[in-house]
């Protein structure tokens, strides 16, 4: 038998963990006292927890997506990285118990909530409405719960895999299983994100949302595993695995998902500006005037230009601190993306209105974000030291050592 | 510790030869190169050039009498000013596009098995470029100044028009174009070389030897043509994306319900390349059944193949699954009115569901391993989603112009004798130049095709891999 021992996560991250629930619950119960005692700022409060909620449930809900695609596409990289992918997905739980503020307070945050009589609500009635939009959101995790779970427990059951056959034939079940899997996370990753976010503008829609959020979550997740496999590489039992070749492939796909990114927002706008259409220009509009053009600008420049042509460099990816240093950075601006893409949007409080840059911002947004995002590190360190970090008797796990080794 | 028998075994089955038969890398050269030099030409290849070649006619007399008369010859009319002529301009682009996923993408992506593929799937693009640029051409009505279409200083004092997605057509499809002939003469010059030195006849012989530009095959040689080789497949990776994007824009900048939408350029890539596939699988089939090609274009490619076209296709019915919705979801009347005319109430209701028959239902059978493992239903499925992906454009195009706005101007579309001649014969087109392409040039890439055999791995991953097998049982003991 393999000694799983040796591929234990080292044990420094159960300090981390600690750190993480003191910050994540500390903020969590400020904001929350808040949030109820104070009416005025529960529309803030609110926005910020899904801020934070949509940052950190697209890290882990992410992690989930990569892990039906690696099991898909094969390749050094998804094995070694497989570990993290599956810890992130056993998150959902606690995702769930993290979106229970946003659905209790959804009357609050949604601005079609009181515009039930509106003609365009009105015509939406079928799907937007707050019963409705309740019961989807319990289906979309229970979803996502099945999925992770399957997934998770036949990568244990090859962990205890007497012989070559059976961890091949537990390895080619989860390939078997991802691929119908992977159109239904598509699915509903793009209706979650039309519940949960482009609904926060009770008149605007775009086809390409659901696309937007796929690959948005997929970059968080692959800039997540980054920096996690560069913290884990220099300790045991990573040191012995991870190589060179791992962080170049991530790199890779980094680069790839930043462009794709940028491709199909750079899409969306162009169709939106030339259409020019009153009931789709807004969105823009409100995202260009009153200081939004300069979030906008940024984006364009650290999200998109600035880590693409870094990540152009061969050096840059296979250095293990480099790429996760520009991974942590590019994770700093997909939550300032997220906050492009939430807080301008209309407020109950304001009738409607998008707020400037400046009157919309709060300091809960930057708090709801650490509340969240410790709660959920803690809970996911917990997770990754549950298992070995390698599935130790995957029939690629020597080629993928190797891979990692070359040049 | 495991025996020798199963561990080929276990090699076997998690990395399937991309090379079948016991090749050596002479054999590999014999294989594909005497199929232009010295097997005799089947007499199936004169009667295929015959056919395709007889067809290829109708586009030349549909051409000549489209200049001599005005391209009122074609049925556009109001409101449907734009037919067969962008549909089928927008078919054969997206099926080149194939060829540059496979030449360019899977190359950056390690994927060996585009190897045996990628030379026909890149002439593919080439002759399927040659017979999009046609239709743009020839919708001019005097393609002689066509050259108008480009930025240049003139004394008439006009510009293009740089808002216009059209206008970014000529730039994509003309660098596209371009790329796609330089990386598929690039990697033809090895084995033009080998050709060269292998070619009995004397002709054939200075042909082939101009063409391979003097290669010799130095280490100096390999070295320079690795990086240009690279260099090419990381400028043609955005085309793949670029090119259909544009094509795409050329409805979606429009406010017409139908065209308007934000999902249009990814839904169409895509769309591209899964027409693209379906094209690579219906040359690739007959090809290796004609030439004996088997051990090199293996079952693991024709069933990696129906992986991309079903992946491909489901980003497709995403597409449709999304304009549905949010055309309904907009609650806007002209969008929804769009959406019930075009599924049910309007008069072309019969092509949307044939639509979603061909590009939605059909490739749910390539779920099943026995599907993807048939040539028969392979080959099937391709036929009937290049059909569905010419429909889809149709649905686009077609349905979306026919009832706009006003319901004043509101009328059918129908098409004359000659915008089906100058489809047909484009087609036609198309097959002469793949007749001509594999009487003449290596089908296969024969120096690429050398490098998936085992002894050009000297240190290849074959012992190491054993070893990590051999490791990774030992320490479970």
């Amino acid at each position: 038998m393999t000694n799983f021992e040796d591929y234990r996560a080292p044990e420094e991250i159960s300090r981390w963990r600690t750190f993480a629930l003191g910050i994540g619950g500390l903020l969590s119960i400020i904001i929350l006292v808040i949030a109820v005692i104070f009416p005025e700022q529960r529309e803030q409060a609110l926005r910020s927890w899904l801020l934070g909620f949509i940052f950190w449930g697209g890290i882990g809900i992410g992690c989930l997506g990569v892990l039906i695609l690696q099991y898909l596409t094969g390749g050094a990289w998804g094995v070694v990285s497989r570990r993290i992918l599956e810890a992130g997905s056993r998150t959902i739980p606690i995702l769930f118990v993290l979106f229970l503020p946003i659905m209790a307070g959804v009357t609050y945050a949604y601005e079609w909530t009181h515009l039930m009589d509106l003609p365009v609500v009105v015509h939406r009635q079928p799907y937007l409405s707050v019963e409705w939009w309740i019961f989807r959101a319990v289906l979309y995790f229970i979803l996502w719960y099945l999925m992770a779970y399957f997934l998770n427990k036949w990568s244990a059951q090859q962990d205890q895999a007497k012989d070559f056959d059976q961890a091949a034939k537990l390895l080619a079940d989860s390939s078997k299983f991802s691929g119908p899997t992977m159109v239904f996370f598509v699915l509903v990753v793009s209706f979650a994100a039309i519940d949960w976010v482009m609904t926060l503008d009770p008149h605007w829609f775009s086809t390409m949302y659901g696309f937007l959020f796929t690959a948005g979550w997929g970059l968080s997740c692959f800039c997540f595993v980054v920096a996690n496999l560069a913290f884990l590489a220099n300790k045991a039992p990573l040191n012995r695995i991870i190589g060179k070749r791992h962080f170049h492939d991530l790199g890779k796909l980094m680069l790839a998902l930043t462009m794709v990114w940028a491709y199909f927002n750079f899409s969306q706008f162009l169709i939106i500006w030339s259409g020019n259409l009153p009931e789709e220009t807004t969105w823009y509009l409100s995202r260009l005037k009153g200081g939004w053009g300069v979030v906008g600008a940024i984006l364009i420049l650290f999200h998109f230009a600035f880590p693409f042509l870094v990540l152009l460099t061969r050096d840059v990816k296979m250095r293990a601190k480099w790429l996760a240093s520009l991974a942590v950075f590019i994770l700093v601006l997909r939550l300032v993306d997220m906050f492009y893409l939430i807080s301008p949007n209309p407020r109950i409080s304001t009738h409607g209105k998008s707020l400037e840059l400046w009157a919309s911002f709060s300091w809960m947004d930057i708090a709801a974000p650490l509340a969240v995002g410790g709660i959920w590190l803690w809970f996911y360190f917990g997770e990754l030291m549950k298992r070995p970090l390698v599935p130790v008797n995957d029939p690629y796990l020597g080629n993928a050592i190797e891979h990692g080794k070359g040049h | 510790m495991q025996n020798a028998k199963d561990l080929n075994e276990i090699k076997k089955r998690i990395f399937p030869p991309m090379v079948e038969g016991n090749h050596t890398l002479a054999s590999v050269s014999d294989k594909i190169g005497d199929v232009t030099l010295k097997k005799r030409t089947p007499f199936g290849w004169f009667v295929g050039f015959a056919i395709a070649f007889l067809v290829a006619q109708i586009l030349l007399f549909t051409i000549l009498y489209l200049v001599t008369k005005g391209i009122g010859i074609w049925g556009n009319n109001q409101p449907v000013g734009w037919a067969f002529d962008i549909i089928n301009f927008v078919w054969w682009i997206g099926i080149g596009h194939a060829g540059t996923l496979i030449s360019a993408i899977l190359l950056l992506l390690n994927q060996k098995w585009r190897t045996s593929i990628n030379r026909f799937a890149e002439a593919m693009t080439l002759f399927a470029v040659a017979c999009a640029g046609l239709f743009p051409l020839l919708h001019t009505g005097r393609p002689w100044l066509a050259y108008w279409l480009f930025p240049y200083p003139n004394t008439m004092g006009m510009w293009p028009q740089f808002r216009s997605p059209l206008m970014w057509d000529v730039f994509a499809v003309s660098t596209y174009a371009t790329i796609s002939l330089l990386f598929w003469y690039v990697g033809l010059i090895p084995d033009f070389a080998t050709l060269r030195d292998r070619a009995k006849n004397p002709y054939f012989k200075f042909v082939y030897a101009a063409l391979s530009w003097g290669w010799r095959g130095s280490a100096r040689h390999w070295h320079r043509y690795e990086i240009a080789y690279l260099l090419l497949a990381g400028i043609s990776t955005p085309l793949v994306l670029s090119v259909h994007s544009i094509v795409s824009f050329d409805f979606s900048v429009a406010q017409l319900p139908g065209w308007h939408a934000t999902i249009f350029p990814p839904y169409f890539v895509a769309g591209a390349v899964f027409a693209g596939f379906a094209m690579v699988l219906i040359l690739c089939i007959p090809l290796r059944h004609w030439y004996r090609m088997k051990d090199f274009i293996t079952d693991t490619h024709l069933i990696l193949m129906g992986k991309v076209m079903l992946a491909t296709g489901l980003i497709v019915c995403y597409g449709y699954a999304m304009e549905a919705f949010f055309g309904w979801y907009s609650g806007a009347q002209y969008e929804l009115y769009m959406v019930k005319n075009r599924i049910w109430t309007g008069p072309y209701w019969w092509s949307y569901w044939l639509l979603i028959l061909c590009n939605g239902l059909s490739i749910q059978l390539l779920w099943f391993k026995r599907f993807r493992e048939s040539e028969f239903w392979l080959f099937l499925i391709s036929i009937v989603v290049s059909i569905g992906m010419w429909l889809e454009r149709f649905v686009i195009i077609v349905t979306s112009l026919h009832r706009d706005f006003l319901p004043s101007s509101w009328a059918m579309y129908s098409p004359t004798v000659f915008d089906w001649s100058m489809f047909l014969g484009t087609i036609g087109f198309f097959f002469t130049l793949l007749f001509l392409f594999v009487r003449f040039l290596p089908i296969i890439s024969i120096f690429e095709v050398r490098t998936l055999l085992p002894e050009a791995n000297v240190h290849g991953h074959h012992e190491e891999f054993e070893d990590n097998i051999l490791m990774s049982q030992e320490s479970e003991k």
